[in-house]
C-alpha cells in the first residue's frame, strides 16, 4: 500500500511539473496571452470579456512577482479543470470540453486499433519465432521485424498512401468519425490506414519482445512439467507459455504509449483524421493557450495513469517484480 | 518510466548468434553511412551533384522523372531531387549528430552522477527524467519549436536549424541519461571498481579512470541508435511544418513538400523516404551490432 | 420553373460580352457549364487527369483570404460565351482550343426534386462565431452563412443591386439617405418577427463590429461619440438611423461618421449584400451577448436552419431545411428544395477534389489552379462533373508589401525591382499549372478599373539587379522576410520568390505561419511583416476596395488596420474619395483606372495572377445558378453575392437516381 502511494505521489508530482512547464511555455514570447487566447483580431471589449472569464491567462510581470503570479494562475487553472471547465478556444469558437468530445473518439479508436493491429501481427509471429527458434523463417521474420522497427512512421504512411490509398478506391479521402457500432464498415474504412501506420511498428516491437520472452519461458521448469504431464504441444505453447508472457506485453504497451501518441500526431495529420493530435498542432501555431494546456494535460495524464496502472498491476501480480521495478 | 521510442527498441539478445561486429549487414550499413556522409559533405565539390537550390526551368512542375540526367527526377520548381536528397542528408545528419553529441555529454553527465552518487541526487535527477519522458517526444518538440519560433523574432541567430537542434538535444538527454545511469549502477558494483575503491582510489578517479572508459562501447552503440531515433523525430517534426528554414531542406521536409503530388511525381516523395528509411536502418544495424559485440544490455528500464 | 436557356436569351454572342482583356488569355469571361448535370462540352483532348490525388495542403499562391464581403462581388456571368481562352502559358500540350461554345444548351426541363441531402466541401475554415458582427469570413464562410442568413440586397444579372430581404431600398436624390423597407410577414428561425427594429439592431451591431465598422466608416454615427477635437472616438458608435414605421427605416451617410457632413454614396446598397447586410435574430444575438446562447448556433431568416457545427479541420456544419422559408419558386413550390446540407471544411484542395471524385462530397468550391485546370474543359479536361468557372470580379493574387515600415520597401525603386525580378509566366507555369491569368494590377477582369496595359513593370532581371545594387550600395544589404501560410504549395511559391529575388541580389527569409496568425500579423502590422503572399480585392467597383487602400485605414503598426500594407498615398486617397461619391459610371471607371495606373507605377503591390474560382459538382447536382430574384422581375440572383467561389444554395436539388 505504501508502495502504491509513493508511486502515485511521484506521478502526480510529474504531472504537476509537466503541466506547469507547458503553461510557462505558452507564455514565452507572448506579449499578450489574453489576446492570443481571444484569437487575436478582436476589440478591447472582447479582450475584457475573455480576461474576465479566464483571469489566469493574464501576463505575469515583474521579476520577483513573476513566479508567485504564475503559480497562482496555475492553481486557478487546475481548479477550473477539476471542476470540469477546461476553458474555451476562441480561435475555433468551441469549448475545450466539446473539442474533446468531438475529436477524442477519433484519437481513441486510432490508438485502440493500432494496438489491436500490433497485437494481431505480433502474437503469432512472436510465438512462432520462439517455438521455431533459428529456423529460416524465424531468421527472416526477425530481420523483417528489425527493418520495420527502423522504418519511420512517416515512411510507412507515405508507402501506404502511395501503394494503397491512391490505388484502392475503398479508402476515403476525408475521413469522418463514425462509431464502430453505428457502421462498422465505415468505421473500418476511416481508421484502417492510419491505424495500420501505427500498428505495424508496434507489431514489430512486440513480436521481438514476445519472441525473447517466450524463449526464456519455454526453457523454464513449469513448461517442462506441463510437457511431461502430456499437455499437447499447441496447448503448452499458446496457453501456458503465452499466458506468462502477457505481463511483459502489457508493460510494453505502457512503455510504447508515449511513442504511440507521438506517432498518432503524425498519422492524424497525414491521413487527416480529425483527432486531438491534429488539433494540438494547429493550437500550437495559434497559441490557443487553453487548448494546448488541456491537450497536453490529457496526454500526460494518460501516460501517467497507464504507468501507475502497470506498476500497481505488477505489485498485485508479483511482489518480486515490484521490488525489481522499484529499483530501476 | 517510458521508453524513448520504438525504434530505439529492445536489442534483445538471442543466444548462439555469431558475436562479430563486422557482419554482412553492418558492413553494408557502414558503407552506406560513410558513402552518404562523404557525398553530403563534399557535394559542393562533386561535379555530378547539382546545387540543391539550382532550378532548371525546363523541368519545372515535376516534368523530369528519374533518369540519366535527373537521377531522382525533378521537383515542382525544377530542382534536382537527387541533389536535394544529398543536401538534405547533410542537414539531417548535422542536426541529428549535433543533437546526439549534446545528448551524450549532458545526459551522460547526469546519468553518471545519478548512478554513481545515488541517494537524493539520484532521486532528484530521476524525477527530472520522469518529467522529460512522460511527454510524448513529438508533442514536446512541436511545443518547444513552436515557442522558439516566437522568440526567434527577437533573436536573430535562432534559426529553425538551431531550434530543431535544441529540441532534439533536449529529447535525447533523458533516455541517454537513463542508460548511463543503469550502466553506471551495474559497473559500480563490479569487482574492478570495488578493487580500486579498496585500494583507496578517490571518487573522481574511479569515475573517470574505471567507470567512464567502460561506458564508451555502450555510448557508441547508443549514439548510433540515437541518431536513428533523432532522424525519425526530425522527419516527423519537418512533416508537421517545423523544419529547417528554406531553401534548405531535410528529408522530412522533402517528403512534406512533395507529398501532395505523390501520384503524379512519386519520385519526389519516395526517394527521400527511401533515403530516410535506409539511413535509419543502417544506423540501427550498426548500433545493434555494436551492442551485441560488447554485450550491452538495454538499460534496465 | 427552371430557367430555360433559350427562353431567356442568355447565350449572348461573344461580342456582347464586355471582355476586359488580360494579357495572356485573351478575353476572360465566366463560363457556366452544365447547369443541370449535363456536360455541354465537346469532348476534346485526352483525359489526362489522375482520378485520385495525393494529400497535402494545396492552394495557389499563398492564398490568404479574408474578406468582409462588404460588397456584393464575385458574380458569374451566366452566358456561355465563345471566347478565346487559349491558355498561352499552358504547359499542357493537350490543352486544345477552347471547347466552350455558345451552342444553345438543350436541356430537358427537369422538375426540381424535393428533399435530399448535399455535402459541400470548401476551403479553409476561418472559425468564428456565426454572428454577423464577429464573423471573419472568407468565401466558403460566406456561402455557409447565406444558408441561414438572408442579406438585405442581392445582385442581379446586370450586376445591379436589388432588394432581397428588403422589399425596397430608396436612395434620396443625393444618395446620402437610404429608405429601407423590410419585407413583411417573415420570421426568424426562432419565431422572432423580422421588422425594422430587428434589421436596425443588426446594422448597428455589425456596423460597430471591429472589422466591418471600418468598411462603413462613411455612415453617419451618433454625434454623442464625437471627441472634443472633432474626431470620431471610435467606430463602435451607433449608426444614425430613423425608424419610419414597423417595417421601414432610414439610414444616413456622413463623411467619416460625421452626421453633419452627409456624403453622397451611390454604391452604398451594395454593402448591404455582404456581411453588413446579413440579418440575424436579435433575440439570439441578445442571448449570445448575455452568454446564454452559443455564438455558433446561428439563427437567421435563411432557407436553412442551423443544426450542428463542429469547427476546425475535419469539422462540419450541418443545416436543415427551413420549412417556413419566405420564398417560393416561380411555380409556387416552397423553397429550398434540399432537406439538408452538410458543409465540410477540407483545406487541401487536392483532397477536396479527390473527395468529389469518390463521392464523399457532392460539390466543391476551389480556387486552386492546379485543380481548376484539371476540370476546365476550356483547358482540355474532360469529365462528367458540372463545372462553373468564376474568373471575373475575382481576387488578385499578389505580394503584399508593408509600406510604412522603415526599410527598403519604402523605396519605390526596390519595390519595382522586386516586381521586375519576377517572370510571371514562369511563376504561373511552375506553381499553378500555367492556368490562371497573369495579373498586372489589383483589378481582375470585369472589375471596374481593369486595364490590359496599366504600365506595370515587366520582367527585366538585369534592370532589377541594377536597381537593387544601386540601393544596396547606398543603404546596405536588403533582406526581406516573406511570410506565407503553412501549405506545401505556399512554400513552393515562397521558395520560387526566394530564388527569383535572390537572383537579383535580395536575400529572402521565409516564415510559414498558420493562416489566422498570418492575417493577424497583417492586421496589426507585426514586426516580422515585410511581404506576404496575399489574395484579396474581389469585387465589382473600386469603392468596394476603399477600406483596403485608403490612408484613413492605414493605422500604425500595433493597431488593427484593414489597410494591411499601410498604404497612404495622397493620390490614391483622392481617387478613392472621388470614386465613392461619383454617380457617373464612366467617370468612376476613369478614377479606378487611374488608381490601377498609380498602383502600377508606384509598385505598391506585386500582383502575380488573378484567381480563377470554380464550383465543381457531381452530375446529379442541379439548379446551380437558377435562383430567381424575389421581386418577381424574372431576373436571377447572381451567384456569389458575397464574392467569388460561392453559389446560392436555395435553388439546388439533387437529381433522382
Amino acid at each position: 500500500m505504501r508502495y502504491a502511494l509513493t508511486r502515485i505521489a511521484r506521478f502526480v508530482f510529474v504531472f504537476v511539473i509537466v503541466t506547469f512547464l507547458v503553461m510557462l511555455a505558452t507564455r514565452i514570447g507572448s506579449k499578450d496571452p489574453v489576446r492570443d487566447l481571444a484569437g487575436g483580431q478582436v476589440g478591447p471589449e472582447v479582450i475584457a470579456k475573455v480576461e474576465a472569464d479566464f483571469p489566469y491567462v493574464r501576463a505575469c510581470e515583474g521579476t520577483i512577482t513573476y513566479a508567485p503570479c504564475m503559480v497562482s494562475q496555475y492553481a486557478r487553472w487546475v481548479g477550473d479543470v477539476f471542476t470540469g471547465n477546461m476553458g474555451y478556444s476562441y480561435a475555433q469558437n468551441q469549448s475545450v470540453v466539446d473539442m474533446f468530445k468531438q475529436r477524442g473518439p477519433s484519437t481513441f479508436w486510432l490508438g485502440v486499433w493500432a494496438i489491436v493491429i500490433g497485437l494481431i501481427g505480433a502474437v503469432p509471429i512472436g510465438v512462432y519465432s520462439a517455438y521455431k527458434r533459428d529456423s529460416p523463417l524465424d531468421r527472416v521474420l526477425s530481420l523483417g521485424s528489425f527493418a520495420v522497427l527502423s522504418t519511420p512512421q512517416l515512411v510507412i504512411a507515405v508507402f501506404l498512401l502511395y501503394a494503397v490509398a491512391n490505388r484502392v478506391a475503398f479508402f476515403p479521402n476525408i475521413p469522418d468519425y463514425v462509431a464502430p457500432w453505428s457502421n462498422p464498415v465505415e468505421h473500418f474504412r476511416n481508421f484502417f490506414l492510419p491505424a495500420l501506420t501505427l500498428g505495424i511498428g508496434l507489431g514489430a516491437v512486440w513480436s521481438r519482445l514476445l519472441r525473447a520472452d517466450m524463449i526464456l519461458t519455454l526453457q523454464s521448469d513449469f513448461i517442462n512439467l506441463a510437457r511431461a504431464k502430456g499437455v499437447s504441444p499447441n496447448r503448452v505453447l499458446w496457453v501456458h507459455a503465452l499466458r506468462s508472457s502477457v505481463l511483459s506485453l502489457i508493460t510494453s504497451v505502457a512503455l510504447q504509449l508515449s511513442g504511440l501518441i507521438s506517432g498518432a500526431v503524425v498519422a492524424e495529420q497525414f491521413f487527416q483524421v480529425g483527432g486531438i493530435g491534429g488539433r494540438l498542432v494547429i493550437a500550437v501555431q495559434q497559441n490557443d493557450i487553453l487548448v494546448i494546456q488541456a491537450i497536453t494535460a490529457a496526454v500526460v495524464a494518460a501516460v501517467v495513469v497507464v504507468n501507475v496502472g502497470v506498476d500497481l498491476l505488477y505489485a498485485v501480480v508479483d511482489p518480486r517484480i515490484r521490488q525489481a521495478r522499484a529499483l530501476a | 518510466m517510458t521508453a524513448a521510442s520504438g525504434a530505439a527498441g529492445p536489442t534483445v539478445r538471442t543466444p548462439k548468434r555469431p558475436n562479430r561486429f563486422l557482419t554482412g549487414g553492418s558492413v553494408l550499413s557502414l558503407t552506406w553511412l560513410i558513402g552518404l556522409t562523404l557525398l553530403a559533405f563534399f557535394a559542393d565539390y562533386l561535379p555530378f551533384i547539382r546545387y540543391a537550390t539550382a532550378r532548371t526551368k525546363s523541368v519545372t512542375n515535376y516534368k523530369a522523372g528519374p533518369g540519366l540526367d535527373f537521377w531522382f527526377g525533378s521537383d515542382r520548381l525544377g530542382r534536382d531531387v537527387f541533389a536535394r536528397c544529398i543536401y538534405g542528408a547533410q542537414i539531417s545528419l548535422r542536426v541529428a549528430v549535433a543533437s546526439i553529441i549534446v545528448g551524450i555529454v549532458v545526459g551522460g553527465a547526469l546519468g553518471l552522477i545519478a548512478g554513481y552518487v545515488k541517494g537524493r541526487t539520484d532521486a532528484t535527477i530521476n524525477v527530472l527524467f520522469d518529467v522529460l519522458l512522460s511527454f510524448p517526444a513529438l508533442i514536446l518538440a512541436v511545443l518547444v519549436v513552436g515557442r522558439l519560433d516566437v522568440l526567434a523574432a527577437d533573436v536573430p541567430w535562432l534559426t529553425r536549424t538551431w531550434s530543431v537542434t535544441i529540441v532534439l538535444s533536449l529529447l535525447s538527454i533523458a533516455p541517454i541519461a537513463r542508460i548511463v545511469r543503469a550502466q553506471t549502477l551495474s559497473l559500480s558494483e563490479r569487482e574492478f571498481v570495488l578493487a580500486a575503491r579498496s585500494l583507496g582510489a578517490g571518487r573522481m578517479r574511479i569515475l573517470f579512470k574505471e567507470i567512464l572508459p567502460n561506458l564508451v562501447p555502450a555510448m557508441v552503440s547508443v549514439a548510433f541508435t540515437g541518431v536513428a531515433v533523432l532522424m525519425v523525430a526530425e522527419g516527423g517534426l519537418a512533416f508537421l511544418g517545423y523544419s529547417v528554414e528554406s531553401p534548405s531542406s531535410s528529408w522530412g521536409k522533402l517528403i512534406a513538400e512533395n507529398r501532395e503530388k505523390i501520384d503524379v511525381a512519386w519520385w519526389a516523395t519516395i526517394f527521400p523516404s527511401l533515403m530516410l528509411f535506409i539511413t535509419v536502418l543502417a544506423f540501427n544495424v550498426v548500433g545493434d551490432r555494436f551492442a551485441r559485440r560488447f554485450d550491452i544490455r538495454e538499460a534496465a528500464l | 420553373m427552371l430557367r430555360s436557356s433559350e427562353g431567356r436569351g442568355r447565350c449572348a454572342p461573344p461580342s456582347s460580352h464586355k471582355g476586359y482583356g488580360s494579357p495572356i488569355r485573351g478575353v476572360m469571361g465566366v463560363r457556366l457549364v452544365a447547369i443541370r448535370g449535363m456536360n455541354v462540352y465537346e469532348r476534346r483532348g485526352k483525359h489526362v487527369r489522375n482520378s485520385r490525388r495525393g494529400r497535402g495542403a494545396g492552394r495557389i499562391v499563398a492564398a490568404v483570404v479574408i474578406s468582409l464581403g462588404l460588397v456584393a462581388a464575385a458574380c458569374s456571368k451566366k452566358e456561355e460565351i465563345a471566347e478565346d481562352t487559349s491558355p498561352a502559358t499552358s504547359g499542357d500540350p493537350n490543352a486544345t482550343q477552347p471547347t466552350v461554345t455558345n451552342a444553345p444548351v438543350t436541356m430537358p426541363e427537369v422538375e426540381p426534386v424535393m428533399g435530399g441531402r448535399l455535402v459541400i466541401g470548401g476551403e479553409a475554415e476561418v472559425s468564428n462565431p456565426w454572428t454577423p458582427a464577429a464573423m471573419q469570413c472568407d468565401s466558403f464562410c460566406h456561402m455557409r452563412a447565406r444558408s441561414f442568413y438572408d442579406p438585405l440586397v442581392s445582385v442581379d444579372d446586370e450586376l445591379n443591386w436589388r432588394p432581397f430581404l428588403a422589399e425596397s431600398i430608396t436612395p434620396n436624390a443625393e444618395s446620402t439617405e437610404f429608405t429601407i423597407k423590410i419585407r413583411e410577414g417573415i420570421s426568424f428561425h426562432d419565431g422572432t418577427p423580422l421588422n425594422a427594429d430587428a434589421v436596425m439592431y443588426n446594422l448597428n451591431a455589425t456596423g460597430s463590429g471591429l472589422l466591418v465598422s471600418a468598411g462603413v466608416k462613411d455612415l453617419a454615427r451618433d454625434p454623442a461619440c464625437w471627441k472634443a477635437d472633432g474626431g470620431l472616438a471610435n467606430n463602435a458608435c451607433k449608426l444614425v438611423m430613423d425608424k419610419v414605421d414597423e417595417f421601414t427605416f432610414v439610414i444616413k451617410t456622413g463623411k467619416d461618421g460625421n452626421a453633419g457632413d452627409p456624403l453622397p454614396w451611390p454604391l452604398f446598397p451594395y454593402y448591404l449584400g455582404g456581411q453588413f447586410g446579413l440579418v440575424a435574430s436579435p433575440t439570439w444575438l441578445d442571448a449570445v451577448a448575455a452568454g446564454t446562447a452559443n455564438a455558433t448556433d446561428a439563427v437567421g431568416t435563411g432557407p436553412f436552419m442551423f443544426k450542428e457545427y463542429a469547427p476546425g479541420e475535419g469539422g462540419k456544419l450541418v443545416v436543415t431545411r427551413n420549412p417556413n422559408y419566405w420564398q417560393t419558386d416561380s411555380a409556387g413550390r416552397q423553397l429550398p428544395y434540399l432537406d439538408e446540407i452538410e458543409f465540410r471544411v477540407i483545406p487541401d484542395s487536392q483532397v477536396r477534389a479527390a473527395a468529389l471524385e469518390s463521392g464523399d462530397v457532392d460539390l466543391i468550391s476551389t480556387s486552386d489552379a492546379a485543380v481548376v485546370s484539371e476540370y476546365d474543359p476550356g483547358f482540355g479536361a474532360t469529365t462528367d462533373f458540372n463545372f462553373l468557372l468564376q474568373a471575373q470580379y475575382s481576387e488578385t493574387n499578389y505580394i503584399l508589401l508593408h509600406l510604412s515600415k522603415p526599410g527598403p520597401l519604402q523605396s519605390k525603386e526596390v519595390r519595382c525591382a522586386l516586381h521586375q525580378a519576377l517572370d510571371k509566366d514562369d511563376l504561373i507555369a511552375t506553381v499553378a499549372n500555367g492556368y490562371p491569368a497573369i495579373a498586372n494590377g489589383p483589378f481582375s477582369p470585369g472589375q471596374e478599373g481593369n486595364l490590359a496595359d496599366n504600365g506595370a513593370p515587366t520582367y527585366d532581371p538585369d534592370a532589377a539587379a541594377a536597381a537593387i545594387a544601386a540601393y544596396e550600395a547606398a543603404n546596405g544589404e536588403i533582406t526581406i522576410n516573406y511570410s506565407t501560410t503553412t501549405s506545401a504549395s505556399s512554400l513552393a511559391t515562397a521558395e520560387y520568390l526566394q530564388d527569383a529575388w535572390g537572383a537579383v541580389g535580395v536575400d529572402v527569409t521565409i516564415t510559414q505561419i498558420e493562416q489566422s496568425k498570418l492575417i493577424n500579423n497583417a492586421l496589426f502590422g507585426a514586426p516580422e511583416f515585410d511581404a506576404f503572399g496575399w489574395r484579396n480585392h474581389a469585387g465589382l467597383f473600386v469603392d468596394g476596395q476603399y477600406y483596403w487602400w485608403h490612408g484613413s485605414a492605414a493605422l500604425p503598426d500595433g493597431s488593427l488596420a484593414l489597410n494591411f500594407g499601410r498604404l497612404n498615398d495622397p493620390e490614391i486617397n483622392r481617387l478613392l474619395d472621388l470614386s465613392r461619391s461619383e454617380a457617373d459610371p464612366d467617370a468612376r471607371r476613369g478614377y479606378a483606372e487611374d488608381i490601377n495606373r498609380r498602383f502600377a507605377s508606384e509598385c505598391f503591390i506585386i500582383p502575380t495572377s488573378f484567381t480563377t474560382w470554380a464550383i465543381i459538382s457531381s452530375p446529379s447536382v442541379m439548379g446551380i445558378g437558377t435562383m430567381m430574384q424575389p421581386d418577381g422581375s424574372g431576373s436571377f440572383v447572381r451567384d456569389g453575392a458575397g464574392f467569388s467561389g460561392q453559389i446560392w444554395l436555395t435553388s439546388l436539388f439533387k437529381a433522382e437516381g
